[in-house]
């Protein structure tokens, strides 16, 4: 690792899911023909004013909620200027000194891009506010750029997160968290391809025990796969321009301190490069947005919102941790879209021994969706199948490796577990009469695997074991198969 | 007496009465306008075409027996700044020309709703800014009691048009006294409502914390009669207020100003540049308001002189962000002779470009103060002083109407001068809104009602401010001065 | 109170294109008028809230319904050019990826 330590900010924009837009009564929606789903109001026409969306409102709340923050009982609007073709007003309608939420939390954990694993903590989250979107511009390059407003006014919850993240793996995990929250709340669908989820990430190094360093943004990312990457090339390009200041690097001495600029990441050359900089990008003006009243919030509204707020990924986590006795690790994966929570949480909850409802969907279940590209809502299995499965293994009545040969059927077709068990032949034997006959017919057919054991080497008897098992087509109930060669070969 | 002279709420009788039709009396002003309009320059457009039709249908409901009510055919003028569908309003600016507006403001489809006519578009100064409509940069508006005189502004199109008889009422808008002030100049009434009283949805904003349209018209009842029209809530305006008031001008039947309070306060007599035939006219006004059995008591409004720094920090603040939209990329004016050669992008050039020819000097001069108080360079201290500044200003407001009923005082120190006086100053042209931006700043409400001349026959106004939501009683003082004034004001000659 | 307003630098965020000639008198101008709006920075104001709004109401929050937008060639038909129904404008950006 660099001697340097990595300190990561993230701001993320996600388009809140609503009817209408957030300041007009054009149609949310993405897909629509250009240009046509706009008004006089979202496209800045001289003499409109804003409205603000109830919902857009609940939403924020939500998300707010949802991620342990405060919630402002006055929260206000204000103007953000700067000129910009997508920008229909030249100034966007955004919160800056009393957002709607302040101080949340997002819990990272689980596996990084890397694969390593990521020391489960909270990162905080300084705020979100509520804002609209911008029109959506083409550019041609060298002869036109082309805009679309139908984008402009939807609802965006802009979050910031606190400089707290020190990897790139770790700033994908609070991605990922941020991601699985809003989803859980039905607050956005974060669908990257659609423009609803879109990343800048703020990144410096450092000594430890030095001043932070020259803080770089990279903008405009719009995939988690972009975010990692672009924070590892970051990395690794600002370690050698460190390294060369230190005199370490192989310009020795001659370096100078990393440019403050704005990146952005460039995938075809998998490297971030500098974006032209946005002429006095910084002197936004703000000033209290005069055509929108403050919105008050009571503290009996906070309350109703949070008696209807979905559970959060991480209130299933620690049911699953907590009640259902699995790991960290495993309730880090099961939370990870909420269709599987909720079907984790059904099932653990009437079953003796969720663990084992777990492992049916950690591994053979999870194998069976990736390889057929599907995910568990696509699929006719439900969580009452699995705990059939469970019960049947618990009750003897069928072994463990008939997972893998119900699940294909259950996935395609449904229907009753124990019906279909019978049906293809998959119900134990546990007949003494009929075990001891395939038994002794092992017993016969190995005489060199008896005589081995006989000596002493216990491993033998697992072949045994296995040639009862092929006998009977593997009915054989396995659990009573060992005591009885090994008492009748004693 | 011909057509042109009647009040609306005179030609609304007739029109029930079944004396005079829609048509007749558009006919009668659009021939006056003929006759005038080169002289006044009060209009920038006006569709002959669309008014006869719209009269001709006003009659047709009226013959049917299916009139939308009083003011069914009722031709009323609206200023440049208000959007109407299908029509341009360039807000006498050369930015906007060639966008066709794709709606109607809540101010127009209550016009419409009500059977009203709308006569033409008033000239003003460029986006309401200034004060004597010598910042447009369509055409020149002259003051019809004296044609090398302003007409004062920014509403002054509003106000000679309706001196001048070219129209019966108008819509102005009042950011710091752009309805009073001309008013005032031109010896009509111009009432300036409470802060959401009336929607602004549609308004162009200049400033969108103080704007509010108001009627301008020959009388006080008149305005009484456009008040009842357009103000109501709209939930397309935020800060509209909530309900609808419908009795205006018939809470003037009967009015009196026996007992009431009226608040003489001595900073608005004491200003620089105070002619003395003002002072006297509105002396004389408040005298005769005594008279009538008003009480006056003299009042004090501190901070009164900071009225024009606060609002030329708040005003212009607020506008340079509201005019940011002008720019020439998603409509009106787009200049595009850009220059090859220049290290600026294209679309640099193009904002640039667009802005500093569509816009005129005094607007780009106060986008530019607009944009200096607001950036961080200062570290907003302009801005945060003048808001606080903006609530002892109000404290002012509420302490005297604890007392008083109303406020008495002059609108403007002086009286219309001549046009070009102050096109090169612009120090003089902000301390002229010294009388009128505090009301601006409180939300409050204020109508300007004419109360003599001066020594060039000049008119002068009244002012009468009352509390947020007072307009009741606001009018019913200025009508029951009106009425009993005893002065015989003359007309304008043209 | 000495102001130097800097015209260029305003002019320049402003999105105004200011002729070489007109910069010394603007620049008068401008701090004239600051001069005047000067007088309220020496007042002690401490402890007074500023106004923000201009009413007293709180909470003015519309439904979410989707109403009627306008059709996408009336919208197209407002901007000085357009090109399948979008906003065509000069280049924003030179480097596309
Ligand atoms: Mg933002
Ligand atoms: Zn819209």
């Amino acid at each position: 690792m660099s001697k340097y330590e990595v300190i990561i900010g993230l701001e993320i924009h996600v388009q809140a899911k609503t009817e209408s837009k957030v300041f007009c009564s054009c149609k949310n929606s993405f897909g629509a023909p250009s240009n046509s789903s706009v008004c006089p109001i979202c496209l800045g026409h001289p003499g409109v004013l804003p409205v603000v969306n109830r919902e857009a409102i609940h939403q924020i709340v939500k998300a707010g909620l949802m991620t342990d923050s405060d919630i402002a009982r006055y929260s206000k609007f204000d103007r953000k200027s700067y000129f910009y073709p997508d920008q229909p007003k030249n100034y966007q309608i955004t919160q800056f000194d009393l957002p709607f939420c302040a101080n949340g939390k997002i819990p990272i954990g689980g596996k990084g891009l890397s694969g390593e694993m990521i020391e489960p903590r909270d990162i905080g989250m300084e705020r979100i506010h509520l804002e609209e979107d911008v029109g959506k511009s083409v550019h041609y390059s060298g002869s036109h750029s082309t805009v679309d407003y139908n984008r402009a006014g939807v609802p965006l919850l802009e979050t910031v997160s606190m400089p707290q993240m020190h990897s790139a793996d770790e700033a994908y995990a609070y991605v990922q968290s941020l991601q699985q929250i809003m989803r859980f709340g039905g607050i956005s669908d974060c669908d990257q391809e659609k423009g609803q989820f879109r990343c800048d990430v703020n990144i410096s190094l450092h000594k430890p025990g030095t001043p932070f360093g020259t803080k770089i943004e990279i903008k405009n990312l719009n995939s988690t796969r972009h975010i990692w990457l672009s924070i590892n090339h970051e990395i690794e390009r600002q370690t050698e321009i460190l390294d060369d200041l230190e005199g370490t690097g192989p310009n020795g001495e001659d370096g100078k301190l990393p440019d403050q600029e704005t990146r952005r990441w460039n995938d075809a050359r998998g490297e971030t490069v500098v974006m032209r900089i946005k002429e006095t990008a910084d002197d936004y003006r703000y000033f209290p947005e005069p055509d929108l009243p403050p919105v008050v919030l009571t503290d009996a509204q906070i309350d109703a919102f949070k008696a209807e707020m979905p559970m959060p990924p991480k209130a299933y986590r620690e049911k699953f941790v907590n009640e259902f006795k699995i790991t960290e690790y495993d309730a880090h994966v099961l939370t990870l879209d909420k269709s599987t929570a909720d079907f984790f949480l059904a099932a653990g909850s009437k079953v003796k021994k969720p663990k084992a409802v777990a492992n049916i969907m950690m591994n053979q279940l999870n194998a069976l969706l990736s390889d057929g590209e599907k995910s568990l809502d696509e699929t006719k299995l439900e969580p009452d199948h699995l705990v059939q499965m469970v019960k049947l293994v618990e009750a003897n009545k069928i072994q463990k490796n008939a997972y893998a040969k119900l699940l294909p059927i259950l996935m395609e077709e449904g229907g009753d577990v124990e019906k279909i068990a019978e049906a293809k032949g998959m119900i134990v034997e546990l007949d003494t009469g009929a075990l001891e006959a395939w038994v002794d017919e092992a017993i016969a057919n190995n005489p060199k695997a008896v005589a081995e054991y006989k000596e002493g080497k216990q491993n033998a008897i697992q072949f045994l074991m296995g040639q009862v098992m092929r006998a009977s087509k593997g009915k054989a109930a396995a659990p009573m198969v060992i005591p009885m060669l090994k008492k009748k070969l004693s | 007496m011909s057509l042109i002279d009647l009040k609306l709420h005179e030609a609304a009788d007739k029109l029930a009465a079944g004396e005079v039709t829609s048509r007749e009396l558009c006919e009668a002003l659009l021939s006056r306008v003929e006759e005038v309009e080169e002289k006044v320059g009060a209009l920038v457009s006006i569709n002959d075409e669309a008014i006869i039709t719209a009269a001709d249908a006003a009659d047709a409901r009226r013959a049917e027996g299916k009139a939308l009510g009083r003011y069914d055919g009722l031709p009323i003028t609206i200023k440049d700044n208000i959007v109407e569908e299908g029509v341009e309003a360039r807000c006498s600016s050369k930015i906007l020309d060639g966008l066709e507006h794709v709606y109607d403001s809540t101010v127009v489809k209550k016009l419409k709703d009500a059977g009203c006519i709308i006569f033409g578009r008033a000239n003003m100064d460029e986006f309401a800014m200034g004060s004597t409509t010598e910042t447009s940069q369509i055409k020149k508006t002259c003051n019809p009691h004296d044609l090398t005189c302003v007409p004062g502004g920014s509403s002054g199109g509003s106000a000679a048009g309706v001196a001048s008889k070219e129209f019966l009422g108008a819509l102005g808008s009042d950011t710091g006294g752009s309805i009073r002030q001309p008013a005032s100049f031109c010896g009509i009434v111009g009432l300036k409502p409470t802060y959401g009283l009336v929607s602004r949805f549609g308004l162009v904003a200049f400033a969108s914390s103080l704007d509010q349209i108001g009627p301008m018209s020959k009388d006080v009842k008149d305005s009484a009669l456009i008040l009842d029209i357009i103000n109501g809530e709209d939930k397309m305006d935020s800060t509209a207020i909530p309900g609808k008031i419908t009795d205006f001008e018939a809470s003037l039947n009967g009015a009196d100003i026996k007992g009431l309070k009226l608040g003489v306060p001595s900073e608005y007599f004491d200003v620089e540049g105070m002619e003395e035939d003002v002072k006297v006219s509105v002396e004389a006004a408040i005298d005769r308001l005594k008279e009538l059995g008003a009480e006056i008591v003299p009042v004090s409004l501190p901070n009164t002189k900071y009225s024009i720094a606060t609002y030329y920090v708040i005003a212009t603040a607020e506008a340079s962000t509201n005019l940011a939209r002008f720019e020439g990329i998603r409509y009106g004016n787009r200049f595009t002779d850009t220059d090859p050669n220049s290290d600026e992008p294209e679309i640099m050039q193009l904002y640039n470009e667009t802005r500093s020819r569509g816009f005129g000097k005094e607007v780009q001069r106060r986008i530019m103060l607009g944009t200096y108080v607001l950036s961080t360079y200062d570290d907003h201290k302009f801005y945060h002083k003048a808001q606080q500044v903006r609530t002892l200003i109000r404290q002012d407001f509420e302490k005297v109407f604890e007392t008083c009923d109303l406020i008495v005082a002059p609108v403007s120190p002086e009286t219309a001068f001549k046009s070009g006086e102050s096109t090169d100053d612009p120090m003089k042209m902000y301390l002229a809104d010294i009388l009128t931006t505090s009301v601006n700043l409180a939300g409050i409400c204020g109508i300007s009602v004419p109360c003599g001349t001066d020594s060039k026959k000049m008119p002068v106004g009244l002012q009468i401010i009352g509390p947020a939501l007072g307009e009741k009683k606001l009018l019913q003082a200025a009508y029951a001065y009106e009425q009993n004034s005893g002065l015989k004001l003359e007309e304008a000659e043209l | 109170m000495s102001q130097d307003f800097d015209v260029e630098h305003f002019a320049k965020l402003a999105r105004l294109h200011l002729s070489k000639d007109e910069v010394p008198s603007l620049k008068k101008e401008m701090n004239d008028i600051l001069g005047m709006v000067g007088e309220i920075l020496e007042l002690d104001l401490d402890g007074v809230e500023g106004t923000n709004f201009a009413v007293t109401m709180e909470n003015v929050i519309r439904e979410d319904e989707a109403g009627k937008s306008l059709p996408a060639e009336r919208a197209a038909a407002t901007f000085p050019d357009s090109e399948d129904n979008l906003n065509k404008v000069p280049v924003i950006l030179e480097d596309n990826d």
